[in-house]
């Protein structure tokens, strides 16, 4: 059925954008004037301003920018899951060299020096504009959601999320865009931070690591649900009662960030790992005087988490929230198995709400397996290859931990890498599985020894990959690629709220998109 | 201390580490201003502080930071040195001196003037004949990031040839992979930019 939009819906919806069109092209601070490069291009989110004084006057920006502040700020809505305060006002200043938070009237944005989007740098053309304009948007935002991050591995002295972001965020506006200079922008800034790159650094590489082991891939995704499950629980990092760096605000932050992954990443985080990451919490000096170096304890992580499932479990009362907050998580009751456990948790064989990696297999119940292995990781660049996908974990009751995923890889000439083994369910027979690659050459999963074959499932789209194997016995396969659980997974809460954010994103782009089309026309 | 050192003192020494300089007979006064009864107190604007006061942010956001500054004692007299530095009125002060002296703070994002000759660097200038601007960029909402004039090498030195180019450092000085000029009104001079890294301590 065609649907057939009024022409008054069609008008009320061409005003609406138009209208929030000219709220972003509103007034520059002072001595700023609003880019002309930009004056064909709808903007609600964000608006370029050009200082008067920039030598270079409105050529200062090129017209691939309009678009590119846009969608930065879209994404930072997303990841951090924090609306913008308004329109986001992105300055290029006179002052050469330097970027900075805030605008020249203390508003919302940030201001970047004018010659920064201009020039070439690692084979991309306005390299250091792109870069700097999303890097202190990332710090806005980072302000907007908690201080008091680890300043040895995270923020601040040590860059390693910020850096993360950077390249993540210009390699996904770049896939959108089809912008081949952005991407390799993105590309180039990676590599800096990878082995052999100019500013290579373990800890980006291991956060990097970490973001493709979020659930499905989704590293944007992955990290969101770490700062809602962080600001759901009201905690903050310098409420903890503890100095920064610190043991305890560094297993804190692992122990959300684990709850997020679903598995605990600690070992990603402290390597090495995949293409050396590494360094994180596992005694390494950060360089910085008066630095005490220290190894953070798994028990801990674990007690972390568990204590934030348990909290959930128990209804979320003020006390026991009051003792995570302040660092006391050891003194919050364990909480019990059933509909309150949330999905990022499990339940353990003594029936209580725990951490979701720590969750029992399943003996062998009748449900059949819900949960498809993860995505793979993927690959950044076109000759880049996916590398091995982690575990999946297949719900169900007939199987325990299983299947693992296929590695994926973005690009057309990537190779997807083959599937993972299973590993089988306590008393229960598990479901194998094996997610395709996205593009590329699929996974190939690999069955389940004493398991029902699940077939691959791609992450996001591309190539399908060759369904796992099927193994004998046990239940019927499992649905590929939801997120619902073991018995208590099965009552937890679906994690559909990033999605719904995402899918919120493609609908206003694609309504920015309608909105272009016309103004062209 | 002379203002001579208090110029020396503005290379090599980040922005956001600096503090007044100490000038003249100010010295004796250039501690943590302190109230009448004792205690450091804090202020949003200099209606805050006494007469004799200005008030000092922390960082130098003049005011616009989280954080609220702290009223400090302005300096009675100054010498007469230009090491030229950006106000907060975005007025351009001989040195810092004469600004404290005016009950004006500096402004640590810069947003002056141009002054011919001197490179704006954070608050501070850079004497384009002898000096370059390294930044090491904030990865937080509000500065640390530093800003510091360093002595040019000898290659990129005016008088070393007519051309000027970011080849004249070294290979392995620090931030040159975001090297260009700034825009004095005369003779350009560089900045070095660090992104993402950690700056030497």
């Amino acid at each position: 059925m065609r649907l057939r939009l009024s022409p008054a819906i069609g008008l009320a919806a061409f005003l609406g954008v138009t209208a929030a069109a000219t709220r972003a092209q509103a007034q520059c601070c002072s001595g700023y004037t609003l880019a002309t490069a930009c004056s064909g291009v709808p903007l609600t989110k964000a608006r370029w301003c050009i200082q008067n004084s920039a030598p270079t006057g409105q050529a200062a920006l090129p017209p691939a920018f309009c678009d590119y502040g846009e969608k930065v700020v879209s994404t930072l809505e997303t990841v951090f899951n924090i609306k913008a305060t308004g329109v986001f006002e992105f300055e290029l200043d006179t002052q050469t060299g330097g970027a900075h938070t805030g605008t020249a009237c203390n508003g919302f944005g940030a201001g970047v020096a004018y010659d920064a989007f201009v020039g070439s740098a690692y084979g991309a053309t306005g390299f250091w504009g792109y870069l700097l304009s999303l890097h202190e948007a990332i710090n806005v935002w980072t302000g907007m959601s908690s201080s008091g991050w680890p300043t040895d591995w995270w923020a601040d002295h040590q860059s390693a999320f910020p850096n993360l972001m950077d390249f993540r965020i210009m390699n996904t506006i770049g896939t959108s865009n089809n912008d081949q200079n952005l991407l390799r922008a993105g590309v180039a800034q990676k590599g800096r931070f990878y082995p052999g790159g100019d500013s290579a650094d373990p800890k980006v590489v291991a956060l990097d690591n970490v973001y493709m082991a979020m659930p499905n891939g989704d590293g944007f995704a992955g990290f969101s649900q770490m700062f809602a499950l962080q600001s759901g629980d009201g905690v903050k990092w310098d409420s903890l009662g503890v100095p920064n760096p610190d043991v305890k605000r560094s297993e804190y932050v692992v122990g959300f960030m684990s709850l997020a992954a679903k598995q605990l990443v600690l070992k990603l985080l402290q390597g090495p790992g995949a293409n050396g990451g590494g360094n994180i919490c596992n005694n390494t000096p950060d360089g910085t005087p008066g630095d005490q170096p220290y190894t953070c304890s798994e028990a801990n992580i674990n007690a972390i988490a568990t204590a934030h499932c348990a909290i959930a479990a128990n209804g979320k009362q003020t006390a026991h929230l009051a003792s995570l907050r302040s660092g006391n998580y050891a003194s919050v009751p364990s909480g019990p198995c059933g509909s309150t456990c949330p999905s990022e948790c499990a339940c353990d064989a003594a029936n209580h709400c725990v951490a979701y990696w720590l969750g029992a297999p399943n003996d062998g119940g009748t449900d059949a397996g819900v949960d498809a292995g993860t995505g793979g990781t993927r690959g950044d660049a076109a000759t880049d290859i996916g590398s091995a996908g982690g575990g999946g974990v297949a719900g169900g009751g007939s199987g325990g931990r299983a299947g693992a995923s296929g590695a994926t890889a973005d690009a057309s000439t990537g190779t997807g890498g083959a599937g993972g083994t299973i590993d089988s369910g306590r008393g229960g027979a598990s479901g194998a599985t094996a997610d395709a690659a996205t593009t590329g050459g699929g996974g190939t999963g690999t069955g389940g020894t004493s398991g029902t074959g699940g077939a691959g499932a791609g992450v996001t789209g591309g190539g399908a990959g060759t369904p796992g194997n099927a193994g004998t016995g046990g239940k019927p396969a499992g649905d590929t690629g939801s997120n619902s659980g073991c018995g208590c997974r099965a009552f937890g809460r679906d994690r559909s709220e990033p999605r719904a954010a995402i899918s919120l994103v493609a609908l206003v782009m694609a309504a920015m998109a309608l909105a272009r089309t016309r103004a062209r026309r | 201390m002379t203002a001579a050192r208090c110029v020396v003192a503005t290379f090599f020494v980040s922005v956001a580490t600096i503090g007044a300089c100490k000038l003249g007979s100010s010295a004796a006064h250039d501690g943590d201003a302190t109230s009448t009864d004792g205690g450091q107190r804090g202020c949003r604007d200099n209606d805050a502080c006494a007469a004799d006061e200005y008030c000092q942010y922390t960082p130098g956001l003049c005011g616009r930071g989280s954080s609220a500054g702290t009223c400090r004692r302005k300096p009675v007299s100054c010498q007469d040195t230009y090491s030229p530095v950006c106000g907060c009125n975005g007025i351009v002060f001989d040195n810092e001196c004469a600004a404290r002296a005016a009950r004006v703070d500096l402004a640590a994002i810069g947003g002056c003037h141009t002054v011919p000759d001197w490179a704006s660097c954070g608050a501070r200038y850079c004497d384009v004949f002898t000096s370059y601007c390294e930044i090491y960029l904030s990865d937080v909402p509000e500065p640390p990031t530093t800003y510091t004039c360093k002595p040019l090498p000898l290659d990129c030195k005016p008088d070393r040839g007519t051309s000027r180019s970011c080849e004249c450092f070294p290979s392995g000085t620090a931030c040159l992979t975001f090297c260009g000029f700034i825009q004095t009104g005369s003779l350009p001079g560089f900045h070095l930019t660090c992104q993402g890294v950690k700056e030497p301590k």
